[in-house]
């Protein structure tokens, strides 16, 4: 069924760890990650044959992932809880450290607001440039600038302190 | 370590952290399925959006023609599903008077045919249906299109309605269904395509204050609305929040407060609080729009307003607009980032026009390509009513704006 036939799978299958980690970062959970790039890709679907031909797929995916994930924002934001600890299963084969960093940089991250999370993503992590950052957002350059800046120096700041802390 | 350093350090982490090592499977299959059952799912709701569309003009809750006419069981219950595979799959509504509201929900189970009592619920309110039993998964449901929300495919909760401020009182049909794959057809589903399983009545009562639309001074969101508010004699002075926005945006954080910044704190920001909701206020999440007050007096006329806003965003092209009002618009972002990672909303109560289009195309690219679109997505603009200045322009989902 995800056959490569038509590229689509192929593209799936090369760029889902990708999306997965961008929609990780952003969401801060796992259950919500996977129902964010799901979401994403049944927007790039239908719009598959277009886009493999002219047009560039993984960023097109990228703008609607962080759009989705601010209309999700806006909908459910009330309902958003802040919890001391990520209610994400470990597994066997990650390393207890790697478990802690995981915890500690989503953490982080959660302190920041959605637009500036999805900045520092895209900045950062996909390193866009400022000016793509700002056509994939759909928002002034000097905006990217200082929402990239002071998002990077806030979680950093975060992560600091929780790293701090948990080594107390 | 110098901040360059930490920042690409920073930058590795977020590449290098290991994910959770949790199965993907076929997420491609997966997608794919997900198409195909929404597509048929679609069809399902544009049927039931033309069947009801009256509805929501008329006011209040005035019994409408067509197949149901008694919010009252007219049979006894049965249940949802009672042969074959799927016997035994039990869908619960829960009702609550607003969305997020605390407290326990309402209660109400679902029974097959069209034998519910009618679901009554206010303006603000929310209803979700969650399901359970061996063909949960299976279910979906269609409705009048302003009442639906987000069809969630989490856990056995199968969708919520929520019943938006700008949806008038009226009288609305939800039907549950049975998705029915190539291997049913054990007498609860008929292959291919769903099943109709139940139909229940959502009757929305309009709330104990004022009706929402009345607040609005007969502001429908049409251009002519819109262009009958008393305005003049033209954008006047300039809005200071706009140019500290701008400085912020051009110029760096200095170092001093670069280091500041990134200096571990000693506590979590307090997030702020969520804001009282206004009565008839439009709520995008972080901007909100409010009725203007009845003597506003726009400097900044409709027609204005709309070319000022045509000019549209980096990366979207705007169409003529589908809803143009004027509002008292507060937004929580964009906001001045304060060193201590608080932040301080630009925009308060600001009077100004709130122009929505359709996004006709995304251009997702540097060099223009636009032609791919468009994300499923409305934009709007908010241009300052006195000053004529661009405030905030935003693209944001359809269904977020939907209920228009």
């Amino acid at each position: 069924m995800g056959g490569s036939s038509d590229g689509f799978g192929d593209f799936v299958a090369a760029r889902q760890s990708s999306l997965l980690r961008t929609a990780w970062l952003l969401t801060g959970n796992w259950t919500s990650a996977e129902d964010l790039v799901q979401t994403t890709l049944l927007n790039v679907l239908p719009r598959w044959e277009r886009l493999s031909r002219e047009g560039n797929p993984e960023a097109y995916a990228h703008r609607a992932l962080v759009n989705t994930y601010l209309s999700w924002w806006r909908r459910f934001r009330r309902r958003e809880q802040p919890i001391e600890s990520l209610p994400e299963p470990g597994s066997a084969e990650a390393g207890y450290d790697a478990v802690v960093l995981r915890d500690q940089l989503v953490r982080a991250m959660s302190v920041l607001p959605p637009r500036q999370r999805a900045v520092v993503v895209l900045r950062y992590l996909h390193d866009y440039s400022e000016a793509e950052t700002a056509a994939l957002l759909g928002i002034a350059v000097g905006t990217v600038k200082s929402q990239g800046a002071r998002g990077l120096a806030a979680a950093r700041a975060q992560l600091a302190a929780i790293t701090q802390e948990s080594s107390l | 370590m110098t901040p360059n350093d930490a920042d690409h350090e920073f930058a590795r982490l977020l590449k290098d952290v290991e994910l959770p090592g949790v199965s993907r499977g076929d997420l491609a299959g997966l997608v794919r399925e997900r198409f195909m059952r929404r597509r048929r799912r679609r069809g399902t709701i544009a049927a039931g959006c033309a069947s009801v569309a009256v509805v929501a003009t008329v006011v209040p809750l005035t019994v409408l023609g067509g197949h149901r006419s008694s919010p009252q069981p007219t049979a006894p219950a049965s249940p949802l599903v009672a042969v074959g595979e799927c016997a035994g799959t039990t869908v619960t509504a829960n009702v609550t008077s607003a969305e997020g509201a605390e407290g326990s929900p309402r209660i109400e189970e679902i029974h097959g045919g069209e034998g519910n009592s009618a679901l009554t619920v206010p303006v603000g309110g929310v209803i979700w249906f969650t399901a359970d039993g061996p063909c949960a998964d299976r279910l979906g449901y269609s409705g009048f299109a302003p009442l639906l929300g987000v069809s969630s495919s989490q856990g056995y909760v199968i969708g919520h309605v929520v019943v938006r401020d700008a949806v008038s009182p009226g009288r609305a049909t939800v039907t549950v269904e049975l998705l029915c794959g190539e291997a049913s057809g054990d007498g609860a589903c008929r292959p291919p395509g769903a099943t109709d399983l139940a139909m229940v009545d959502v009757i929305v009562t309009g709330g104990t204050g004022t009706p929402a639309a009345d607040l609005w001074h007969g502001q429908d969101g049409t251009v002519a609305a819109a262009e009958r508010i008393a305005c003049g004699p033209g954008p006047t002075g300039s809005n200071p929040a706009v140019a500290q926005e701008q400085r912020d945006t051009t110029m760096a954080p200095t170092g001093d407060q670069m280091s500041r910044m990134s200096a571990p704190h000693t506590t979590t920001p307090t997030p702020a609080p969520t804001p009282t909701p206004v009565p008839g206020e439009r709520d995008y999440g972080e901007m909100r729009f409010a009725p203007p007050p009845a003597a506003a007096h726009p400097a900044v006329c409709a027609p204005l307003a709309i070319q000022l806003a045509a000019k549209g965003p980096t990366g979207v092209k705007g169409s003529a607009p589908i809803d143009v009002r004027l509002a008292v618009f507060s937004a929580d972002d964009p906001a001045h980032i304060n060193v201590d990672g608080s932040s301080t909303p630009y925009f308060t109560n600001v009077l100004a026009w709130e122009v929505v289009y359709a996004v006709d195309a995304v251009c997702y690219g540097l060099k223009g390509t636009c032609s791919s679109g468009p994300i499923p997505a409305d934009g709007f603009t908010v241009v300052d009513a006195t000053t004529g200045q661009v405030l905030v322009t935003e693209e944001v989902s359809r269904d977020a704006l939907v209920a228009r």
